[in-house]
């Protein structure tokens, strides 16, 4: 006989907290073990154990994410998830294999594909969302393809037309597709999301980058100098063209490096500034990454993924998880107890049956 | 009897209602907290206790597409125990150190076999199933966007030079003892300097600096019988296979982190095959060459020369532009093992 172990919820207090923060009770170590044996396992099986392996991977991850004591759960049928994967593969060799014989079908494959991402997107928000739940109640998620479409297509295609200038909007269009058409339970997400910040986001990206790269060239002037690359005649001198040549390949891979930084440090902070910006019913949220220290986790993953091989890889999952994770918080307006789920009926309705199709990870 | 503190959730509302799990003989008793609804007895089959993934809770469901969550701990462990509950096979592997470190090893064992024999074999089988009408498809396509880049300009040697080096060739490429068809083609290549190269579906590039560097036309023969090994052997193709998969591998070992470090790892893990290659040209050519009365020391001479050759221009060029990082990852490396070669195979 056992003493009752209590849950964490049960004691307390009937009063509503201020905030809830999401917490992650995994670790690095322990994820090592299941990545390792799923990637025994997908090589043994040719790849098709993939599929169950992406099932226990996100089972791992949301299951150890908790809110108020309770997990996510990951519900798709690996069946399902193995069904799609062929399906794409398929897709994806006919495609090539046509466009390795006749240019012209080559166009016609990428018309399809452009046609086909916005689709797939959609698809694979239904898909995520509607495999996800906590305590018993499933997310949902009813954006239209074209509405994908302008997203990720058309808003994208003017950013780049205006030299960047409509770029922001693209990624706040984005922002707002990912959370006006979610659900959990009955209950809709909203968010109200204007311009400004985004642009404000995209100017500290610029000056970052001005001030990196006034930064770099004083460097090279400082280091340049004693070396004497910059002295005319002196290049002919034995080993100054090596040494010079690694300098340039220093610079460049200093830039390269800074500019895949750009991508993390605008991802954390436009999940700040939508999480603070959107909604559940009346329960607010409350994210507060700090962009540098996203930055700098981001960086030294790679760092150690590059090092050990790969193998640090599961622990730099972990880390950049945690983080995101125990930077997010729920500020309930009141019980979280009283959300109610769609009815089987008008499941049917909506047609995330069907949804159960494409899985596609895409790294929201 | 074990009991344990859970919490139900009915899959209509979110609201957790605190109930009591009994392991009684024949099964498990559900018995809410507060006692507002009767006591419950489950069978054990109708319980499905989700793979335990995590260190918090643990989600078993319960008939009715009600589940139950439970903390994780010493009271899960011996509930379980009671019940007579057994783990599935992956959960004890995956709980097992030693199990853990075997399937480290194996990884590993796996992905250097792969690598040093299964790729090199599997790319040599599908290089060899494809039709060569298909492979002269690429061929086309890809002589087509040299042609059109700044790499390869038409050539500037004199016809009755082409026709005399045509001649010297024509015994070897009927002489190999195959009926695919083989095309040369002359280029002028200020940019790749003295080089001949095969294309998937046999074509050859020869450029106007190699037949500047050869002292005869028998010495471009030479060349073109280490090229007609390239095209024998399908290299073209099989590079092109194996340098793939190693891509599509390396980007999911690494989660694609960067595409910079999976082009590197790429081109590094690749040129150990691309040495394998050359050799295998080498003594393919260095036969027919024989087969054909003819010296493969013909061969080792012209490797010397565009040894030298392009030593010299990369000297020139790291003066110039600060290059020089060519020496680095030559796909041309043992140039002095290949010669030492070829000349041993000289009758």
């Amino acid at each position: 006989m056992n003493a009752p172990v209590t849950l964490p919820a049960f004691d307390a207090p009937a009063a509503t907290p201020d905030e809830l923060r999401l917490a992650f009770a995994g670790s690095g170590g322990e994820y090592f073990k299941i990545w390792i044996v799923n990637l025994l396992l997908s090589i043994v099986t040719l790849g098709l154990y993939s599929a169950w392996a992406k099932v226990r991977r996100e089972r791992y991850f949301l299951g150890n994410t908790l809110l108020d004591g309770s997990p996510f759960e990951y519900l798709a049928d690996p069946v399902k998830i193995l069904k799609g994967r062929l399906l794409v593969m398929a897709v994806i060799v006919v495609a090539n294999i046509a466009a390795e014989f006749n240019p012209l079908l080559n166009l016609a494959a990428t018309l399809v594909f452009v046609v086909l991402v916005p689709w797939m997107i959609s698809r694979a928000l239904r898909f995520r969302a509607y495999n996800t739940s906590w305590r018993g109640l499933r997310f949902g998620f009813d954006g239209l393809t074209w509405e994908a479409a302008k997203a990720w297509v058309l808003w994208p295609i003017a950013g780049v037309l205006s030299l960047g200038i409509l770029f922001p909007i693209a990624l706040a269009k984005q922002r707002r597709y990912l959370f006006t058409h979610l659900r959990f339970g009955q209950a809709p997400f909203e968010i109200d999301l204007p311009l400004g910040p985004v642009y404000r986001i995209f100017g500290r990206v610029g000056l970052l980058a001005l001030v990196y790269v006034a930064v770099l060239v004083a460097l090279g002037f400082v280091l340049g100098g004693p070396l004497g690359l910059f002295a005319a005649g002196d290049t002919a001198q034995r080993g100054g063209g090596e040494v010079f040549g690694l300098y340039v390949m220093l610079a460049m891979l200093a830039l390269y490096v800074g500019f895949a930084l750009i991508a993390p440090y605008v991802s954390a902070r436009m999940a700040n500034l939508s999480f603070n910006q959107a909604n559940l019913e009346n329960h607010g949220f409350f994210s507060d990454m700090v962009a540098g220290r996203y930055v700098f986790i981001v960086l030294t993953n790679w760092l150690l993924t590059a090092l050990t091989l790969g193998l640090y890889r599961p622990f730099a999952v972990v880390r950049l998880w945690r983080y995101r994770v125990e930077h997010l918080a729920l500020l309930p307006a009141g019980t979280l107890d009283d959300f109610v789920a769609v009815q089987a009926d008008e499941v049917r309705v909506i047609g995330e049956e069907a949804a159960d199709m494409l899985d596609v990870d895409l790294g929201f | 009897m074990s009991t344990l503190d859970a919490r139900l959730f009915d899959g209509h509302t979110s609201r957790a209602v605190a109930v009591r799990l009994s392991a009684v003989a024949g099964g498990v008793d559900l018995e809410r907290c507060d006692g507002s609804a009767p006591r419950e007895r489950l069978a054990p089959t109708a319980l499905h206790w989700h793979e335990p993934l995590g260190r918090a809770t643990r989600r078993v469901d319960l008939p009715g597409g009600r589940h139950c969550e439970v903390a994780c701990g010493p009271a899960l462990d011996a509930f379980l125990r009671a019940l007579g509950h057994q783990e599935a096979g992956i959960t004890r592997w995956q709980r097992s150190g030693a199990r853990v470190a075997l399937a480290v090893v194996l990884i590993l064992a796996v992905g250097l076999a792969g690598y040093r024999w299964g790729l090199p074999l599997a790319a040599r089988a599908v290089a060899q199933a494809l039709p060569v009408a298909a492979v002269q498809a690429i061929d086309v396509q890809l002589l087509k966007t040299l042609d059109g880049s700044s790499l390869l300009a038409p050539s500037e040697l004199e016809p009755s030079r082409i026709a005399a080096i045509e001649i010297e060739v024509a015994p070897l490429i009927s002489g190999r003892g195959s009926d695919d068809p083989v095309r040369l083609h002359f280029r002028k290549a200020p940019a790749i300097g003295a080089n001949a190269f095969a294309l998937p579906g046999g074509d050859i590039v020869v450029t106007d600096a190699l037949v500047a560097l050869a002292p005869t036309d028998a010495h471009v023969a030479a060349v073109v019988a280490h090229e007609l090994g390239h095209v024998a052997h399908r290299h073209g193709l099989r590079n092109l296979i194996q340098a793939s998969v190693l891509a599509a591998v390396i980007g999911v070992w690494t989660g694609d982190f960067s595409s910079l470090a999976t082009a590197g790892a790429t081109v590094v893990l690749g040129s150990a095959y691309s040495r394998d290659f050359e050799f295998e040209a080498d003594a393919w050519g260095a036969e027919l060459l024989t087969r054909n009365g003819r010296s493969p020391v013909l061969l080792a001479t012209m490797l010397k020369r565009l040894e030298r050759a392009h030593h010299a221009t990369d000297e020139a060029a790291s003066n110039n532009a600060g290059g020089g990082l060519s020496d680095y990852l030559s796909s041309h490396p043992a140039t002095a093992e290949r010669i030492a070669r070829l000349t041993r195979a000289d009758p």
